[in-house]
């Protein structure tokens, strides 16, 4: 059963009293909370998830703090098998908090792949990897790459590199897209369902995507074929790229310190991260403000 | 007996070095398993760490010179080859032992 076979009321009923457990592709949470903005952003961009019978791998709940913020200036608390990682926010920020926490969860639990801070997507059985630090465009490029070039969505966040290095494994969830990327984005592909835009956050303004019900649906792995280095570049003009294709050395070297795990699995860590490097063909790209063009290099890339 | 001097030197791939290395057009990457980090050997480094793990047992000083003066090397100097070994030894990618059997 999908969430979407729930009526809303049933929806949000489960979630004050008894938590509504979500089948993610690499985990199953149970989402506890009473906030009704953050309810109706969860029953519309969770909409394609199953429901889950399965014992929860995670409870994560969102609640007032214990102190006068529950009332005054408002804050909001996310706890994780009732740990609280973070300091509350302002209680407007629910839904981000949710993803990040979310975020949070699987780099902080989940040890089973080595866990990279990267876009992830696939086509025709091979998969993209765009590591990049923020602001480097990695999440423009994969939501454009998602909405408007059929590319299957992996996860705008983090890749889940299984134990060989020679499969990637999809963990699809919300894009989420900041500042002038939610406006481009918007523009590039104006019938995508999206989350309001939550301002003054630690960010910048936010806002999540709902990934296509395929991505949701699909959760086979697949063969690593590129790994992109993407930087958007404000200086360069619109239309220009740089594409260049990077020494393996120096690529593993670089992608290991994008690894969120790699402390923790140690040598085995560096066994999978070097066999992910030779399986795969890698590339910098710098790139105007044209997507298109960046586009059409990924596309020809990946053929 | 004369003591002053070793009668033979061996360098052996330290054992924190793991048995996996990945070897590419841009250098080599090692991993160092006390430390939890990546080493990157490039040229005449890698040359002398993949030298060492083809000898498990250590090189004999015949090994030694034929590293300093045999095919894979003759183009380098035996200083470089010398300040390349202390530099592998000083960051425990290769081991020194100085043996003098007692005959």
């Amino acid at each position: 059963m999908k969430i979407s076979d729930l009526t809303y009321e049933h929806f949000s009923h489960k979630c004050k009293y008894e938590g509504i457990k979500i089948e993610l592709a690499q985990s199953v949470i149970s989402l506890h909370s009473q906030y009704p903005d953050l309810l109706e952003s969860v029953f519309s961009l969770y909409s394609d998830y199953s429901v889950s019978e399965a014992i929860a791998d995670f409870k994560v709940e969102l609640t007032p703090p214990l102190s006068i913020r529950r009332y005054i200036k408002k804050q909001v608390c996310f706890k994780c098998n009732s740990k609280e990682p973070f300091m509350p926010l302002p209680r407007a920020q629910a839904f981000p908090l949710l993803e990040w926490g979310l975020n949070w969860t699987a780099t902080n639990h989940i040890n089973t792949h080595l866990l990279i801070h990267s876009a992830v997507l696939e086509k025709s059985g091979n998969v993209l990897i765009m590591p990049g630090t923020p602001g480097s465009g990695k999440s423009t490029l994969c939501a454009a790459l998602t909405y408007r070039r059929g590319y299957n969505l992996f996860s705008d966040e983090l890749a889940f590199v299984g134990a060989e290095g020679d499969l990637v494994y999809p963990n699809a969830r919300p894009v989420s897209l900041k500042n002038r990327s939610i406006d481009i984005i918007k523009e590039f592909a104006p019938d995508i369902v999206h989350s309001n835009v939550i301002h003054d956050t630690i960010k910048g303004s936010v806002a999540h995507f709902k990934p296509p019900a395929n991505s949701v649906k699909n959760i086979k792995p697949a063969r690593p074929k590129a790994i992109i280095f993407p930087k958007y570049q404000a200086d360069l003009p619109t239309k220009q790229l740089k594409l260049m294709q990077k020494e393996k050395a120096d690529t593993l070297l670089e992608l290991s310190k994008h690894c969120f795990n790699f402390s923790v699995l140690h040598y085995h860590g560096f066994e999978i991260l070097g066999k992910l490097i030779n399986n795969s063909n890698c590339y910098s790209l710098e790139y105007g403000g044209d997507l298109a063009t960046a586009l059409k290099a990924i596309d020809e890339i990946m053929e | 007996m004369q003591d002053s001097k070793p009668l033979l030197t061996l360098n052996k791939v330290h054992p924190d070095i793991g048995e996996t290395f990945f070897q590419y057009s841009d250098g080599l990457v090692i991993y160092h398993r006390t430390s939890k980090t990546m080493l990157r050997l490039e040229n005449l480094l890698s040359e002398i760490f993949t030298f060492c793990l083809d000898h498990p047992q250590g090189l004999s000083d015949a090994d030694i010179i034929k590293l300093k003066c045999g095919e894979s090397t003759s183009k380098n100097n035996i200083a470089d080859i010398n300040q390349a070994l202390s530099g592998l030894k000083s960051k425990n990618i290769i081991v020194n032992e100085n043996i003098r059997p007692d005959i």
